[in-house]
C-alpha cells in the first residue's frame, strides 16, 4: 500500500466514523425532542372581535370562535385577551389538564368582556 | 434492504391471500383515528348531534365531575369550548337533541342522584334550565328522539329501571313530561340506544350484576320485543351472540345500528351491527382503540363516531370513525 492510499483510507475512514458519531449523537439528542408536538396558539379576527386556534402538531384542535365556558356569542376584545386565554389553554394542554376554561378563571384573567 | 422489503411484501401478500382461502369468518370494516381529543378525556360524557355537529359534556375524567361542554366539527375535525353546563358537574347524565335544540339531565354528582333537565340553543349559545325529569332522580339511563319527542328510559336510582318518559319540548313546564308504556321487562341500567327510522332499539346494559339479553325497539308508543341478543333460540342465527354488556356506545349509520366496546365481563373490543329488517346482528372487525367503557358514539352526516371514554382508570381522549363497509387494514 503506498502512502497516498493510507491517507485516501485513513481519510475515508475518518469522514465514515464522524458521520457514524454525529447520526448517534443526533439520535441520542433527538430522541426526546422527537416524541414532543408543538402546540401553538394562533389568534384570529372575527366577528369584529378576536378569538384563537390552539394547533397541536400542525392541526387545529381547538377553533374558539366564541369566549368558551360563558353563554352567548360573545369574542374577544382584543388579540391580546384571545391570546392571554390561548395561553392558558396550551399550558392546560401540555401539562395533561382538560383545556377548559371556566367563568372564574376567565375572571382571573381579566378578560373584563366575558363579565 | 429494497429486496428485503419487496420480499417481505411478497410474504404478506401471500399470507394476507391464505388467510382470505382459509378463514370463512373474515370480519370487514376498519377503524381509522380521526382526530385526537386532546386532554379532554373523559368518561360517561352527554352527546347530542345537531346540524351536523357533535355536542360533548359533562363525563368523569377520574378525579373529578365535570362541566364544559365541547362541539366537534367533522368537516374540519376541531373542537370549540362552548357555553358551560349550568347544572352541577356531573356524570352519567343523558343527552339528546330534538327541533334544532339540545338536552341533558339527570346523572350523578358522587353524592346525589340527579334529575334537574336543561336545554342548549346552538345559535343562541346558552342554556336554559326546563322542567325537571319527572321520573325519579337516576344515573345510567338512555335518552332518543323520536318525531320530536324526548324519551328517557332505564337506568339506576338505588335500583334498576325499566319505565319510560315522555318529554315535549314545545310543552309548559307543568306538562313537559308524562310517564308512558315502560318495557316488558329488562330493568336495566347502563344500556345502549340507537334510533333508525323513528324507532330506538335498546340493549345492553346490566342489572343484578348480570348483562341484560332483553332486546326492545319503540316507536313512540309501544314497545316491541326483539330477539334477545344470547344464544337462546334454537335456529343457528344467535349461535354466536356473546355480547351481552354495559357501557358500550352506541351509534346508527346507513339504515344499521352499531354496538362498540363495553364491559362484558372485561373490557370488550367487539363490534356488533345490527339490521332492523331481519333482526339480526353480526359481528364486525374489532374497535381498533383501546377497549373501554362510557364511550360516547354518534352518528354525523351518516358516518359513526366513537371515542373518549375510560379503560380501567384511565381516562381517554380519541375518537375514532367507523368506516363499516373497509376491508380491515391493521397498517392505517
Amino acid at each position: 500500500m503506498t502512502k497516498r492510499n493510507i491517507i485516501v483510507v485513513a481519510g475515508i475512514a475518518v469522514i465514515v466514523l464522524v458521520f457514524v458519531i454525529g447520526k448517534s449523537y443526533r439520535k441520542t439528542t433527538q430522541g426526546p425532542g422527537a416524541d414532543m408536538v408543538p402546540v401553538v396558539v394562533v389568534p384570529f379576527e372575527i366577528n369584529n372581535g378576536w378569538g384563537y386556534k390552539v394547533n397541536v402538531d400542525g392541526h387545529t384542535y381547538i377553533y374558539q370562535d366564541v369566549i368558551p365556558s360563558i353563554p352567548g356569542n360573545h369574542v374577544f376584545s382584543s388579540k391580546e385577551h384571545a391570546m392571554r386565554v390561548g395561553q392558558f389553554v396550551a399550558a392546560k394542554l401540555t401539562q395533561n389538564k382538560i383545556p377548559s376554561v371556566s367563568p372564574q378563571e376567565l375572571r382571573d384573567m381579566q378578560i373584563t368582556e366575558a363579565q | 434492504m429494497r429486496y428485503l422489503k419487496g420480499f417481505s411484501l411478497l410474504l404478506m401478500a401471500s399470507l394476507a391471500a391464505c388467510s382470505k382461502g382459509s378463514n370463512t369468518t373474515t370480519l370487514v370494516g376498519n377503524w381509522m383515528k380521526r382526530s385526537q381529543y386532546e386532554g379532554v378525556a373523559r368518561s360517561s360524557a352527554a352527546s347530542f348531534v345537531i346540524d351536523n355537529k357533535a355536542y360533548v359534556g359533562t363525563g368523569y375524567d377520574g378525579t373529578e365531575r365535570l362541566q364544559d361542554f365541547w362541539v366537534y366539527d367533522v368537516d374540519q375535525n376541531q373542537w370549540t369550548q362552548i357555553t358551560s353546563f349550568p347544572g352541577v358537574a356531573r356524570n352519567g347524565a343523558v343527552g339528546m337533541a330534538m327541533a334544532g335544540k339540545g338536552y341533558v339531565g339527570t346523572g350523578y354528582d358522587g353524592l346525589n342522584k340527579l334529575n334537574d333537565f336543561y336545554e342548549y340553543d346552538p345559535v343562541a349559545k346558552t342554556w336554559t334550565k326546563k322542567a325537571n325529569f319527572k321520573g325519579t332522580a337516576r344515573y345510567g339511563a338512555v335518552a332518543f328522539a323520536l318525531n320530536d319527542k324526548g324519551f328517557i328510559t332505564t337506568g339506576y336510582d338505588g335500583n334498576w329501571l325499566k319505565d319510560n318518559w315522555k318529554f315535549d319540548p314545545t310543552a309548559p313546564d307543568a306538562e313537559a313530561w308524562t310517564q308512558v308504556e315502560s318495557m316488558n321487562s329488562g330493568k336495566r341500567t347502563d344500556a345502549s340506544v340507537f334510533v333508525i327510522g323513528n324507532k330506538a332499539y335498546v340493549c345492553m346494559g346490566t342489572a343484578n350484576a348480570a348483562n341484560v339479553t332483553d332486546f326492545y325497539a319503540f316507536d313512540g308508543t309501544h314497545w316491541a320485543t326483539l330477539n334477545p341478543i344470547a344464544n337462546v333460540n334454537d335456529d343457528s342465527f344467535d349461535d354466536d351472540y356473546n355480547f351481552a354488556g354495559s357501557s358500550a356506545a352506541a351509534f346508527s349509520m346507513q339504515g344499521k345500528g352499531y354496538i362498540v366496546s363495553g364491559i362484558k365481563g372485561s373490557y370488550s373490543a367487539a363490534v356488533w351491527e345490527y339490521t332492523p329488517g331481519t333482526d339480526r346482528w353480526v359481528q364486525k372487525t374489532d374497535f381498533e382503540g383501546a377497549a373501554r367503557s362510557g364511550a360516547v358514539g354518534f352518528s354525523l352526516k351518516d358516518r359513526g363516531f366513537v371515542g373518549l371514554g375510560a379503560s380501567s382508570s384511565l381516562s381517554l381522549d380519541d375518537l375514532w370513525e367507523f368506516n363499516p363497509t373497509a376491508e380491515y387494514n391493521k397498517n392505517d
